[in-house]
């Protein structure tokens, strides 16, 4: 009995010897989590011995996390506010841009919507389809997501600048839900990352004209996007900064990130 | 602690005493672990008011963190789901255990009851994504609006609640001794009248404490509700507008926002207002039934 016991702890250990090197951890934005954990499967394909685990929890989870040291990497598509000495030790690396597509229930007969027409639906200003060119008299129904969201904060930011979004909303928790509910609800208008629009039975309205497309993005004509960023406390060193290293190659930003929905670093040149 | 005869041996006895300390050390722990829990809500969602007022925070109206804390939307939004849950659900389901106990055939009745068991067990998710694909779209289309609000959330509850208030008030209709029953039958009362008049009375004890369960449940729920209610700060006008409750702002907001901050603190009291209020409502039931007597 002893000794197979003790033959068993052998195997155990032999087995788990190759993960007795501290994993590269990475965690934050739930809208990053598809491309990081693209870019950790092929990063470990390529790396056996270096383990990356990725989960999401959150833009602020990430950077609270890597900010007190519990893991290598915080992912997050706000920036760490700079006024918080808490995070004064972080590095940043944008590693992809995000576009926002804005997305209407399919039977709303509008295609596109200029700059101050957004802004009026958001703001509340506006409450009818009708204001905005459509045949049929029907309310407006926002569909976003939190406050504490970091998609909400860029769009608020890009788009309302100091004003705020109305009240007269509904909020959901995720990209999947807000797609969900905008398909189902006559009326409704909502964003969510280009990554998910795909995924969505969602009509996704112009901008000004231009549609929500990575092409759009580089040529600076769709201004809603994001910059998705990596923190680690000080600069990079070991596997996280060959992890890091990886995600910014030209092999994962040329073969991947646009395919996952996000728009190059590459790309975007330096603006 | 020692037992008579058999178990006399060392061996035993030692046994015996070894297995008092586990049940000792589970009690404690399980009690260390609902102590601690209690505290620890306490300690974080009592920091809010170093930045908040308390009057500020009970009955402001403008929910805007960082810069305003007034949570009273989402108090009346609890309230406001869990009365409209319990007025559509607590007499569907005291009619159903009426029925179950006293009125169904056997058969029908050993049919409901594990389907009644079953029901409890249905996760609250799932609830809530029928909820969301189904209800929320039937009031939208016929109203024009969101669809989400007190009406939705509130119907979805009054299901959810219904399996609680039928098993547990079956089971205190089910205790009512056979003798009242036949008395009542023996003096020339009909069936709705030993109903109304025995049953019920009798059984009230039990019949309250199943509607203060499901209240509890009811004001506890967090997924399915924060699927249907719209989650936006502002105190319902009508039925149908979108508001929010405690439980979804907290499911909301906690994962983003830092651990410390005021904002995070300010969910942690919310937090401790619902672990106090179903600390209140089992103590009410403490109080309903020591009163349960048959007077002979």
């Amino acid at each position: 009995m002893r000794k197979i016991l003790i033959v068993l702890i052998g195997v155990v250990l032999l087995l788990t010897t190759g993960c007795w090197d501290k994993p590269v951890t990475a965690v934050g934005s739930t809208a990053m989590l598809p491309l990081v954990k693209m870019a950790a499967d092929q990063f470990m394909t390529a790396h056996p011995e270096i383990t990356v685990n990725v989960s999401g929890g959150g833009s602020f989870t990430g950077l609270s996390q890597v900010a007190s040291g519990y893991v290598d990497i915080g992912n997050s598509d706000v920036p760490a506010p700079a006024d918080d000495p808490v995070y004064a030790g972080l590095v940043e690396h944008v590693v992809a841009f995000a576009p926002f597509a804005i997305v209407v229930h399919p039977g709303v007969d509008v295609g596109d919507l200029s700059h101050d027409q957004l802004v009026g639906i958001l703001t509340g200003e506006i409450t009818n389809w009708r204001e905005v060119g459509s045949a049929f008299d029907r309310q407006i129904n926002l569909i976003h997501r939190p406050p504490s969201s970091g998609s909400r904060k860029v769009v608020r930011e890009i788009l309302l600048g100091e004003k705020d979004f109305t009240l007269n909303a509904a909020v959901m928790n995720s990209n999947g839900e807000v797609l969900q509910t905008v398909s189902a609800i006559p009326g409704a208008i909502g964003y969510v990352d280009y990554a998910y629009l795909r995924k969505g039975a969602v009509k996704a309205l112009k901008y000004d004209g231009y549609e929500c497309s990575p092409e759009n993005v580089i040529a600076g004509v769709y201004p809603i996007v994001a910059r998705v960023r990596m923190y680690t406390r000080g600069e990079p060193r070991g596997d996280v900064k060959a992890f890091i290293d990886y995600i910014l190659s030209a092999e994962f930003q040329y073969d991947f990130v646009e395919e996952m929905g996000f728009v190059p670093v590459a790309g975007m040149g330096t603006n | 602690m020692s037992l008579p005869g058999r178990l006399s041996n060392k061996k035993e006895y030692a046994l015996d005493r070894f297995f008092g300390y586990v049940f000792v050390v589970s009690a404690v722990l399980v009690s260390l672990v609902i102590f601690s829990i209690i505290v620890f809500v306490a300690k974080q969602g009592l920091q809010t008011f170093g930045d908040i007022g308390f009057l500020e925070f009970h009955l402001g109206t403008d929910w805007d963190p960082p810069y305003r804390f007034g949570a009273l939307p989402f108090i009346l939004g609890s309230l406001g789901v869990t009365f409209l849950a319990v007025v559509l659900g607590a007499p569907l389901g005291l009619a159903g255990a009426i029925f179950m106990a006293k009125i169904a055939p056997p058969r029908v009745r050993e049919l409901m009851r594990p389907a009644t068991d079953l029901f409890v067990g249905i996760p609250s998710v799932v609830y809530g994504w029928v909820g969301l694909t189904i209800l929320v779209p039937f009031v939208a289309e016929r109203t024009g609006g969101f669809g989400f609000g007190l009406l939705v959330a509130g119907v979805l509850l009054a299901v959810m609640i219904l399996p609680t208030v039928i098993s547990i008030s079956e089971d205190a209709l089910r205790a009512v001794p056979r003798r009242l029953e036949m008395a009542s039958y023996a003096l020339g009362a009909t069936r709705w009248q030993t109903i109304f008049r025995v049953l019920i009375p009798a059984a009230l004890p039990g019949l309250v404490t199943a509607v203060i369960l499901g209240m509890a449940r009811a004001i506890g729920e967090t997924m399915a509700v924060a699927m249907l209610i719209g989650n936006v700060p502002q105190i319902a006008k009508s039925l149908l507008e979108p508001t929010s409750t405690l439980t979804a702002e907290i499911i909301l907001n906690m994962g983003q926002t830092p651990f410390g901050s005021t904002w995070n603190n300010a969910l942690f009291y919310m937090a401790l207002t619902l672990l106090l209020v179903s600390m209140f409502l089992i103590i009410l039931i403490r109080f309903v039934v020591q009163r349960r007597t048959y007077d002979g």
